[in-house]
């Protein structure tokens, strides 16, 4: 199910044609509504994947998976104007793949555990020293979580959902979003009560 | 809970990397693919082939989906049974070969793109592009595209050009004045030099005579009441709507919706351009009482269309602005017929003011 989304869509406006324009030519074949619809998206996609890996170097694989995966399965987008929405939602499972991979492999010794986050850095640029450190605050800790929690967390902490959109983007009942949640939270007060002085 | 600064923090996104990243998207779905990753594609495959036949140059043969600068294409003979060649170049553009042809394509860039055929016939479909020149060269003559789909013959010491759709110049190599051909004219002169090898053998060289233009019954058109000049073609005015939507001329575009619906209601885009068109008049042009008859014919041309929904909900808008109260509630009615949960239930339930 996508998400809804609240900010406002740029398919809408008028600068260009509607999303529903842009996905019915690129069903149709069409090889420039995909590089449209990329180019109108691309920004939504690399934000949300950074914001939801913590990592620059994660975000281009993750956003070229999710748009092929999505230009791949037009087809089954029952409403052209809700790409928007639907290719978020794309973006979120994906990331949860790709976490799980990585946990995966960090179990296996193929990757470094605590390779550095980078968010902070960026968001020491855009926001104030306060929020880029709350930010790093919370980045460090939704490492040690599982996927479907980490992703969960960020969604509604981060991206700053609804509990419903969150349950949507995830694919996942409220009760089981509102658990996961829950359990993110009172996994990160542990560790801050660890790490008091 | 969260801050609404968390959202503005976004990866650095130059142009580079969203070209790099399209790029690896395009090379992987097929469906997107771009035409310069298929010839990336193709190059390798030809690579490989060439390799193989211990040949030196890329030669591509039927069933050819791409091709690269310098590459000669060419087809089977009509007898052979092997279907038509047909390769996309880089800017969209498509040439199908018939039969027993043969031709180099010279120049493939985003400014140029020239193809020299060397005997045999080929046929054009040209994107519209500002600033790139196509140029098709048979023999002492030069054909170059100003419109969209011709075709070029070069056998029997003769140049022909037919054009079905757009304009195209003819020139001769030697320079002089050249010769400007739309839709349902055809060319013809002596050619100046032999043909190549795949073409019959050709007399010895003639000089150039004056060229005849021998008008032709146009090809069929889509059944019309049509407005759309006939140099037109649906894909020009689809591409021409939008670009001038990108440059905030909505009248334009509008304009060029309103062509293409009336004039090719058996494209596949006409539908969409109904749509759009009173989405344009209804949001930026304020003309709520043609947006409904657009919206309308949207309906008509594309009962089944992924934008239904959005048609008959904009509609139901358009004839409450109108102050049609008795269509409005028609419509209104006829909506949550179809989609009682609708996306757009909620503003439909609105849209005629008191239910």
């Amino acid at each position: 199910m996508p998400i809804p989304v609240r900010k406002s869509d740029p398919g809408r406006g008028t600068a260009g044609p509607s999303d529903t324009a842009l996905v019915v030519a690129a069903r149709a074949g069409e090889a420039w509504a995909h590089e449209a619809l990329f180019r109108r998206y691309a920004p939504m996609a690399n934000g949300m994947a950074f914001r939801l890996m913590g990592r620059d170097a994660d975000v281009d694989d993750l956003v070229q998976d999710a748009f092929a995966v999505a230009f791949g399965r037009l087809d089954s987008l029952d409403d052209p104007q809700a790409f928007a929405a639907w290719l978020g939602s794309i973006v979120v499972r994906t990331a949860g793949k790709v976490i799980r991979r990585r946990v995966l492999m960090e179990k296996l010794g193929l990757r470094r555990r605590g390779e550095p986050i980078d968010i902070d850095a960026i968001a020491s640029r855009v926001c104030g020293p306060e929020v880029a450190a709350e930010l790093r605050g919370i980045y460090e800790r939704v490492e040690r979580l599982p996927a479907d929690l980490r992703i969960a967390f960020l969604l509604r902490r981060v991206e700053g959902m609804e509990l419903e959109e969150v349950a949507r983007a995830t694919g996942v009942s409220l009760a089981t979003t509102k658990r996961r949640i829950a359990a993110a939270q009172q996994a990160v007060e542990r560790w801050v009560d660890r790490e008091r002085p | 809970m969260s801050r609404a600064e968390f959202k503005d923090v976004v990866p650095p996104l130059t142009e580079a990397r969203i070209a790099r990243q399209y790029a690896a998207i395009a090379a992987r779905a097929p469906a997107a693919r771009s035409p310069r990753a298929t010839w990336v594609a193709w190059a390798a495959a030809a690579g490989l082939a060439a390799a193989l036949a211990g040949t030196a140059s890329h030669v591509w043969r039927a069933h050819a989906e791409g091709a690269i600068e310098g590459a000669v294409i060419e087809s089977g003979s009509s007898t052979d049974g092997s279907p038509s060649t047909s390769v996309a170049l880089t800017d969209g553009s498509r040439v199908v070969l018939g039969a027993a042809t043969r031709a180099r394509l010279t120049s493939d860039r985003p400014t140029a793109v020239r193809i020299d055929l060397e005997g045999g016939s080929l046929e054009v479909e040209a994107t519209h592009l500002a600033g790139r020149t196509f140029v098709v060269q048979a023999g002492s003559y030069e054909v170059r595209v100003v419109g969209t789909h011709f075709s070029v013959r070069r056998d029997a010491g003769e140049v022909s050009v037919r054009v079905d759709r757009g304009v195209v110049e003819v020139a001769a190599m030697a320079g002089g004045e050249s010769t400007r051909l739309a839709a349902g004219e055809r060319w013809s002169a002596p050619d100046g030099t032999s043909a190549a090898r795949l073409a019959p053998p050709s007399p010895a060289p003639v000089a150039s005579t004056a060229p005849v233009v021998v008008p032709v019954p146009p090809a069929p058109m889509p059944v019309t009441a049509a407005p759309a000049r006939h140099d037109e073609s649906a894909r020009d005015l689809f591409d021409e709507a939008q670009r001038a939507r990108a440059e905030g001329r909505s009248a334009d575009a509008a304009r060029a919706f309103d062509r293409l619906r009336r004039g090719f209601p058996r494209d596949p885009r006409a539908a969409l351009s109904a749509f759009e068109l009173g989405r344009l008049r209804l949001d930026v042009l304020g003309d709520a009482a043609g947006a409904e008859e657009a919206l309308r014919d949207a309906m008509a041309l594309g009962p089944s269309s992924p934008f239904r929904e959005d048609a008959e909900a904009r509609r139901v808008e358009a004839l409450g602005r109108m102050g049609d109260v008795g269509a409005c509630a028609a419509a209104r009615a006829s909506y949550l017929a179809r989609w009682p949960n609708g996306t757009y239930r909620r503003t439909v339930e609105l849209g005629c003011g008191n239910r």
